[in-house]
């Protein structure tokens, strides 16, 4: 959470103005001791409240209580109809005990691989050459590259669908260079399934990191690019040495993003593969959604939802930590 | 400047990548302008070019394409609408403002962008089927006005942190009240930042799946993307894929447009720098 929080934070710390507090004069109340010590500042009384007031309403009855109430619902055991019986611990224990919950969390690690790990290496490259050299169409690039986050993963699912059929993109290909009986059902398979989703979850989110990271690269003074290569630096560690550090803060940012939507993915397996073949491509996420709105497991769906909220905090706080050593 | 050897090969990554972003949408336009009956293979050119799986995939009375778009921009126009008006104050008292409890109370926000959504669902499944509003556009608009705050908050926050102080002091000297501050000295520069957000926002409404299946079962109140549902079940049946890449592409239309519009605008800096905040 803190995480998110230090970049604007940072403007936070910014120099007290040095203007005074014009019109004090009318606002005796706040001309205290206090009051001065707060840069300019006169004394907002109960207008920060009230603004704050409607959408605090909204987030808190849609989000905050929500949250609240699926950590008590993991601890019943409820069908949706019957009453409710507490159940204590019960969810948990047969949760972490299903060899089920094991195989979606491999398929969730499966997914921060594809959908945050390469994203972020591959994106970290494609930045690191757009940064040191003037591109032609480089705006081009950007839209065509953010593209695929924008659209709906129910469209990219029937997009990929296609390309991977029988008589689709990549078999078209494949037909070409190693014959036609390599051709195959890329996402039938039980092996090739989740490689198959993988790519397309790596093709959704990698765009979305270049732009990130370009944000960050642009801030590079070119002169640090020169200097490097004034000192012998080859691209390599001109990459290590320029373009890695510039985009620190955003590396960051793009990391906690993508860990998060990876451990989410949801919409992908259903519209694809249903979670198939078998448990192949069955994230959490569909665990949960099968277990509440197919099994009327309400209680274990709830604490699959209460364990994934858990892996994704722990991992965001561990990313931050990691980037806050290296400070 | 780098050589030109290097440059060759820097050109040469950077366009196949496009090439690889581009590809999935290339290959579903063709496919959706075959005639809708018989099959298409591959990345071929249509032959000859056909309007008839638009026609069908608009027309088919079951998927109900046309009510499902209508459907889908009525919850984003009013979540969007609504969310960024409330944005703004919240971040108005936020960015500008010292107050008790301020830290606190942001960090709740900011909380929001990190728990997954699935961890509200159930509940909020639960408590409108309660006060008997599943099946509305209720049931899409409130939750995604709700878990649009967090990101509005802190987004409005960050910018409004950043706007001149001089200027809010000056202008409250000048006897502006706080609410015509906001609007004739704060808002108006902040136009790109805004549009930003708000576009951020419709992207994340308009592609909400899981919300939009939970909540939804009544066909005529289908949102766009749970709609093409309908033809992925359905094309190894009747419908052919040309028509589901068809039905595909009206439902990512309108977020194209939006987010072409606002590149031509504001360059393609403005989603980045919303989206990192």
């Amino acid at each position: 959470m803190t995480a998110l929080m230090t970049t604007p934070a940072s403007t936070v710390g910014a120099p007290p103005s040095p203007v005074g507090r014009p019109g004090g004069a009318s606002w005796g109340r706040k001309r205290g001791r206090r009051a001065r010590g707060i840069r300019g500042t006169d004394r907002p009384g109960a207008w920060p409240y009230l603004l704050i007031l409607p959408g605090f309403a909204f987030y808190a009855a849609f989000v905050l209580l929500p949250i609240f109430e699926t950590g008590r619902l993991s601890f019943l055991d409820w069908n949706g109809l019957t009453a409710p019986r507490w159940s204590g611990f019960d969810n948990y224990r047969a949760a972490l005990s299903d060899p089920g919950t094991w195989r979606a969390g491999l398929v969730a690690l499966a997914f921060i691989l594809f959908s945050c790990v390469l994203p972020v290496l591959v994106a970290l490259v494609l930045a690191g050459l757009i940064a040191r050299t003037k591109i032609r169409g480089l705006t081009f690039l950007r839209f065509v590259y953010f593209l695929p986050y924008t659209i709906a993963l129910a469209v990219v699912a029937i997009a990929w669908r296609w390309i991977y059929a029988t008589d689709g993109t990549v078999n078209l290909f494949v037909k070409a260079l190693l014959g036609a009986d390599k051709a195959q059902a890329y996402l039938g398979s039980q092996d090739l399934a989740l490689p198959a989703l993988g790519l397309v979850a790596f093709w959704v989110m990698f765009g979305f990191v270049v732009v990130m990271l370009l944000s960050g690269a642009q801030h590079i003074p070119r002169e640090l690019y020169d200097a490097a290569r004034a000192d012998g630096a080859g691209p390599v560690r001109e990459f290590f040495a320029v373009t890695v550090p510039g985009v620190r803060q955003e590396l960051r940012v793009s990391l906690v993003l993508t860990f998060i939507m990876a451990l989410r993915t949801f919409d992908l397996p259903l519209m694809t593969t249903s979670g198939g073949p078998g448990y192949a491509t069955t994230t959490p996420s569909l665990i949960m959604y099968r277990d509440v709105f197919l099994n009327m497991q309400i209680g274990r769906g709830a604490t699959v939802a209460v364990l994934l909220t858990v892996v994704i905090g722990a991992g965001v706080i561990v990313i931050n930590r990691v980037f806050r050593s290296k400070d | 400047m780098a050589s030109r050897r290097e440059n060759l090969i820097t050109y040469c990554v950077l366009y196949a990548f496009g090439f690889f972003a581009l590809m999935p949408f290339v290959s579903t336009f063709l496919v959706a302008f075959n005639k809708p009956t018989g099959s298409a293979s591959g990345l071929a050119i249509p032959a000859p070019w056909s309007l008839g799986s638009f026609i069908q995939a608009w027309t088919d009375p079951m998927a109900g394409i046309g009510r499902s778009l209508v459907n889908s921009m009525i919850v984003a126009v009013s979540v969007v609408g609504v969310a960024t008006f409330l944005s703004i104050l919240t971040g108005y008292a936020f960015g500008t403002m010292r107050f008790r409890g301020s830290k606190l109370l942001l960090a709740l926000f900011v909380l929001g962008l990190i728990v997954p959504y699935e961890a509200t669902i159930i509940p909020l499944y639960y408590e409108f089927r309660t006060i008997g509003l599943l099946d509305s556009y209720w049931a899409m608009i409130l939750p995604c006005i709700g878990g649009s705050m967090a990101f509005g908050t802190y987004w409005m926050t960050a910018f409004f942190r950043s706007f001149p102080r001089e200027l809010i002091d000056s202008a409250r000297s000048d006897g502006a009240n706080r609410w015509a501050l906001l609007w004739r000295v704060i808002v108006p520069p902040a136009g790109a930042p805004i549009f930003a957000m708000a576009t951020i926002l419709f992207i994340w409404t308009w592609n909400n799946l899981l919300l939009a299946i939970v909540m939804i079962t009544d066909p005529k109140l289908q949102m766009a993307p749970a709609a093409l549902n309908y033809f992925v079940g359905r094309q190894y049946g009747a419908a052919s894929y040309q028509v589901t890449c068809a039905a595909a592409l009206m439902v990512a239309l309108p977020v194209m447009a939006i987010y072409y519009l606002l590149q031509r605008r504001y360059g393609s800096d403005a989603l980045a720098g919303a989206l990192k905040g």
